[in-house]
C-alpha cells in the first residue's frame, strides 16, 4: 500500500476513492439484482409447474462451461492486476488478453444458447420462466460488456503507450467490477439452471 | 494487495482460489443428481454458491487485506439480500 500515499490524495481509511466509490456502486448493483431474485422467487412460487418444465429446457452442460470460462476470466483478472502492481506490464497484458478472450467466449456461449432457444420458438414472452430467464441473464451479459470495454480500452492503451505500473488501482477497480460480474453468474447459475 | 508478500505467493493463493471455485462448480452440478427434496436442493445448491462468493469476496476482491472498514459496504446489502429473499420465501408469496 506504501505506492498509495505518493500518487493519490490522502484518505482516513487507506481506501482509495475509486476503490471506495466501486464498492458503493457495487453495493447499489446487489439491491439492483435482489430485485430480479425477489421477482424471480414469487414468480417461481406461484407458477411452480411452469418453472420446473421450463427450467428443464435449458442447457445445464453449457452452462457449465461457460461458468468455468467465467471463473477463469476472474482468475486471470486478479493476476492481471497482481502483475501490473509488481511493474510486470508484459505480464499484465497477457493476463488481460486472456481476461478478454474469456468474456468474448462467455457472450459467445450465452449468444449460442439465445439462438437455440429463439430457434425453438422460446422467446422472453413465452413464460414467466423465460422472461426471467431473459431478463436477469440478459443484464448480466450488459454487465459482462460493460466490464469489456475498460478491459479493451486498457490493452490499448498499453500496447500503445504503455500504461504505468502507478495506475495499477484502475486495474485493481476494474478488477471489483470483474469479479462482481462473476458473482451475479455464481448466483444465477444454480437459481435458472440447477435448483430444478 | 499485502506488501511484502511475494508474487509468487498471492499467485498460490489465486490458483487455490480458482481449483475450488472449479471443484464447487463441479460440486454444485453433481448435487443436481442426488435429490435430498426440493426445498434441501435449494438449500443446498444456494450454500455452495455462497461458499464460492465468500471465495470470490475475500481474495479476488482483496476484502481480505483492506480496510475491515471495507466490510460493512459488502455485508450490509448482502444481509439486505439474505433478508429479503428469505423473507418473501418464508410468507410464500
Amino acid at each position: 500500500m506504501s505506492t498509495l500515499a505518493t500518487t493519490h490524495t490522502q484518505t482516513n481509511t487507506g481506501i482509495y476513492h475509486g476503490k471506495l466509490g466501486m464498492w458503493v456502486f457495487l453495493a447499489s448493483e446487489i439491491m439492483f439484482f435482489t430485485g430480479f431474485f425477489g421477482a424471480f422467487i414469487v414468480l417461481r412460487n406461484l407458477n411452480i409447474e411452469v418453472f420446473t418444465a421450463s427450467a428443464h429446457q435449458l442447457d445445464k452442460v453449457v452452462a457449465t462451461i461457460n461458468t468455468a470460462v467465467l471463473i477463469t476470466s476472474s482468475l486471470t483478472m486478479a493476476l492481471s492486476h497482481l502483475a501490473l502492481e509488481r511493474g510486470n506490464e508484459a505480464k499484465f497484458r497477457l493476463f488481460l488478453t486472456i481476461t478478454i478472450i474469456c468474456a468474448f467466449g462467455f457472450l459467445g456461449i450465452k449468444t449460442y444458447e439465445y439462438a437455440s432457444k429463439f430457434s425453438h420458438d422460446i422467446y422472453p414472452w413465452t413464460n414467466n420462466f423465460f422472461a426471467t430467464y431473459f431478463t436477469m441473464t440478459g443484464f448480466h451479459a450488459l454487465h459482462v460488456i460493460g466490464g469489456l470495454i475498460p478491459m479493451i480500452w486498457m490493452l490499448g492503451k498499453s500496447m500503445v503507450k504503455g500504461y504505468p505500473q502507478s495506475m495499477h488501482h484502475r486495474v485493481e477497480t476494474l478488477g471489483l467490477y470483474w469479479h462482481f460480474v462473476d458473482l451475479v453468474w455464481i448466483f444465477l447459475f444454480p437459481t435458472l439452471y440447477l435448483i430444478f | 494487495m499485502a506488501s511484502g508478500v511475494s508474487f509468487e505467493q498471492i499467485q498460490k493463493s489465486y490458483l487455490k482460489v480458482f481449483i475450488a471455485l472449479m471443484v464447487l462448480t463441479a460440486l454444485t452440478v453433481a448435487v443436481t443428481t442426488i435429490h435430498f427434496g426440493d426445498f434441501m436442493n435449494i438449500v443446498v445448491g444456494v450454500l455452495i454458491a455462497i461458499g464460492k462468493s465468500a471465495l470470490v469476496i475475500w481474495i479476488f476482491m482483496h476484502l481480505k487485506f483492506d480496510n475491515p472498514r471495507l466490510r460493512y459496504f459488502v455485508f450490509v446489502p448482502a444481509l439486505f439480500f439474505v433478508v429479503f429473499v428469505f423473507a418473501l420465501t418464508v410468507l410464500g408469496l
